[in-house]
């Protein structure tokens, strides 16, 4: 790989991973902050309604960080990946754009009306501003899935014999089948963020003895929801997060579980894939396998199987190996219907993708 | 069809100038036009509550120049490689700034807030007004539709590689300046009382004087540099209705202001900024961006998506475009008059 596609790669991951930090965020407290608003209107307790504004300010400032790293994402589609983009835009695009169309306005409209408009509007306007802002954000965060959804399962397009790629069923995108799983586990997964967020916060106030009203409220909030949204991030979305990787991108699988056992072995001491008696020429290091020059073959090879799913060249399929070692991700090697050693090695090429999106964009 | 989203993009990035550019301008003036802590937060709180959603129309755009011209994304994002990044550092530094400036109650902390707010405003417009005339002025494009652009070359607009900079884009560059300021000046004016309406009166002038001359050079400029000008106007002289409009705004500006029409002054520089921009689209259509080499021009036709693609955009289009308008008119009507000294940015 040459230097400037192995910078491209480092910036876009960066952007990318610096970018999820918010939005994670954001999308899990904007839930809680409509959780605040409706004890607020329901128990009449002003403390509630201090807390939503607390929180409110942390929101803001979240939701104007992801903003602006956000931007850089767009951009680098093209400035990092213009050939993916002249060669997918058409598709991927349309969600992309929509999201700025039916989620960013929304979001940035009530936001106003959220931080601002309180005195102005009152108590029902105030709620309903919150509720806006939650639905925006987990709006945006469907429209970006239903992006990576189609880079992980393409449907809905056709390829002239010019190599182009085209749009042919609108709605076989948007409902993409890999949407619903994945846009449920990455909501889990953000609202167990906030609440951890919330739920520490509220110790740290307990512990320190302050705020000691205010505490109690953030540490119940933050345990109940945080301990709902853990077990759906395990059941059902993660086992079904799981099984869908299993099904069709058995080298994601086999990529995640080597990592997630040579990372346990290897912090015990043991490295047992250096043997021969291991199957799976899997590199987490990206070694060997990563050269893409290397893998071309292999993947014409590898289409040739005729894969129950198939997955077109796009130049930039992104996976992401870093699964939070769940057990429907880590325990099951045996479905994962490795066909043959070269069938894993001709596809492991789009294991250390280019795009290193994470699974939930 | 192709000419249909020729026209629908050209209307969302107009939307976003003519929306972030009153924010933009008030970034550049406020370091003068403001003379103490509480005004520096009057003017935040003039713009706090609609910044980041005019900021918007440029994500909105992005994406819908992105699916509806994928080789026009792909080519101008990759060669506009160096500006855009600088543009990007730019947008976030401006952003954050508005955030933080107030978080902590330290005036070192917040004049360096203040201070990147103003530098990223202000070069912002100039990149903006810098990028535009790069679109115009046209871009090394080989035959694949692949280019790319030093920051500066020779500085001349005629080379055969041109770089980002040169007197022409610095040109435009510095009459977008001019022209954000005036439109920012006008809004704070609009929005503010006191001492800080008349100084934002006072530099709108100034300002106002600016933008005349430089838009008489850049306008005469810009003929010279891109032929395209001069083939679609004297081809179609009803065409001739856009400058009008922005010469209509230009002296509105300038009579309201005098009159002390602060609303009146800020819609005529809408209209200066509308017709400006709408003039430069009418100019270059079908050129989408043009080539050195004028074969490898992209046009709306050669860099377009399929029919079916661009059919079922335009419908989800138009229904995210009628949400969109009634949200920023509900937004602008609760934030309607005259910012109050208590509220958000305390």
């Amino acid at each position: 790989m040459d230097t400037s596609t192995i910078f491209s790669r480092l910036q876009f991951a960066f952007t990318i991973s610096f970018h999820y930090l918010f939005p994670q965020f954001t999308m899990g407290l904007a839930l809680l902050l409509v959780i605040l608003k409706v004890l607020y209107v329901w128990r009449k307790d002003e403390r509630y309604n201090s807390s939503a504004h607390f929180w409110g300010k942390i929101f803001a400032i979240s939701f104007v960080f992801g903003v602006v790293t956000g931007i850089p994402m767009e951009f680098q589609f093209g400035t990092n990946w213009a050939r993916f983009s002249a060669y997918a835009g058409e598709i991927i695009a349309q969600t992309l754009a929509m999201e700025g169309a039916f989620a960013f306005f929304l979001e940035s409209a009530f936001l106003g009306i959220f931080l601002f408009g309180e005195q102005v509007f009152g108590q029902k306007m105030h709620l309903f501003s919150a509720i806006m802002l939650w639905l925006g954000t987990w709006a945006s965060g469907g429209f970006i899935i239903a992006s990576n959804a189609w880079m992980q399962h393409p449907v809905g397009y056709t390829m002239t014999p010019d190599g182009k790629l085209h749009l042919t069923n609108y709605w076989a995108v948007l409902f993409n089948p890999w949407i619903i799983p994945d846009f449920m586990h990455a909501i889990s997964g953000a609202v167990i963020t906030a609440a951890f967020v919330m739920t520490g916060l509220g110790a740290y106030y307990l512990l320190a003895k302050q705020h000691n009203d205010y505490a109690r409220i953030f540490v119940t909030i933050g345990v109940i929801v945080g301990l709902i949204a853990s077990a759906f991030q395990l059941f059902p979305t993660g086992d079904m997060e799981g099984s869908q990787v299993t099904a069709y991108q058995p080298t994601k699988l086999a990529a995640m579980v080597k990592c997630s056992i040579t990372a346990i072995t290897s912090w015990l001491g043991w490295v047992p894939f250096s043997s021969p008696s291991w199957p799976w020429p899997v590199s987490c290091s990206g070694g060997a396998g990563s050269s893409p020059r290397a893998g071309c073959t292999g993947f014409c090879s590898w289409r040739s199987l005729s894969h129950s799913s198939p997955i077109s060249p796009v130049g930039s399929r992104p996976n992401l190996v870093a699964s939070p070692g769940l057990p429907s991700d880590c325990c099951t090697p045996s479905t994962a219907h490795l066909r043959s050693s070269r069938q894993v090695m001709s596809s492991l090429r789009w294991s250390v993708s280019p795009v290193c999106t994470c699974c939930w964009g | 069809m192709q000419t249909l989203w020729f026209i629908l993009v050209g209307f969302m990035l107009t939307m976003y100038v003519v929306l972030d550019g009153f924010d933009l301008g008030a970034g550049a003036i406020h370091l003068f036009a403001a003379k103490n802590d509480e005004e520096r937060r009057m003017i935040l709180r003039a713009i706090g509550p609609v910044w980041d959603g005019n900021e918007v129309w440029l994500i909105a755009a992005g994406g819908t120049i992105f699916f509806t011209f994928p080789l026009l994304y792909a080519s101008s994002f990759s060669g506009f490689y160096l500006p855009l990044i600088i543009v990007l550092w730019l947008l976030m530094f401006r952003g954050v700034s508005v955030e933080l400036r107030s978080r902590i109650a330290n005036p070192v902390w917040a004049s360096f807030w203040d201070g990147m707010f103003f530098l990223g405003s202000t070069l912002l417009a100039i990149f903006f007004g810098a990028a535009m005339a790069n679109v115009i002025r046209g871009v090394p494009l080989d035959k694949s539709g692949i280019f790319f652009e030093a920051l500066w070359t020779d500085f001349n607009p005629f080379s055969a590689n041109p770089g980002i900079l040169d007197w022409y884009t610095v040109l435009v560059g510095l009459m977008a300046l001019a022209a954000l300021i005036v439109h920012g000046a006008t809004y704070i004016a609009v929005k503010v009382e006191g001492p800080l309406n008349a100084r934002s009166r006072l530099i709108a002038r100034g300002a106002l004087v600016a933008t005349i001359v430089l838009t008489i050079l850049t306008t005469i400029a810009t003929f010279a540099v891109q032929p395209q000008m001069s083939t679609n106007y004297l081809g179609n002289p009803w065409g001739f209705i856009f400058p009008a409009i922005a010469l209509i705004g230009l002296i509105g500006v300038g009579y309201f202001n005098f009159r002390q029409r602060d609303l009146a002054s800020f819609i005529s520089s809408c209209a200066f900024i509308v017709g400006m921009l709408a003039s430069v689209a009418f100019g270059l259509y079908p050129l989408l961006l043009p080539a050195v080499n004028r074969a490898n021009s992209l046009t709306i036709y050669n860099a377009s998506a399929s029919q079916y693609a661009l059919t079922v955009g335009l419908i989800w289009w138009i229904l995210g475009m009628i949400l969109a308008i009634i949200y920023f008119t509900f937004t602008y009507r609760t934030f309607w008059g005259k910012v109050s000294s208590v509220g958000g940015y305390e």
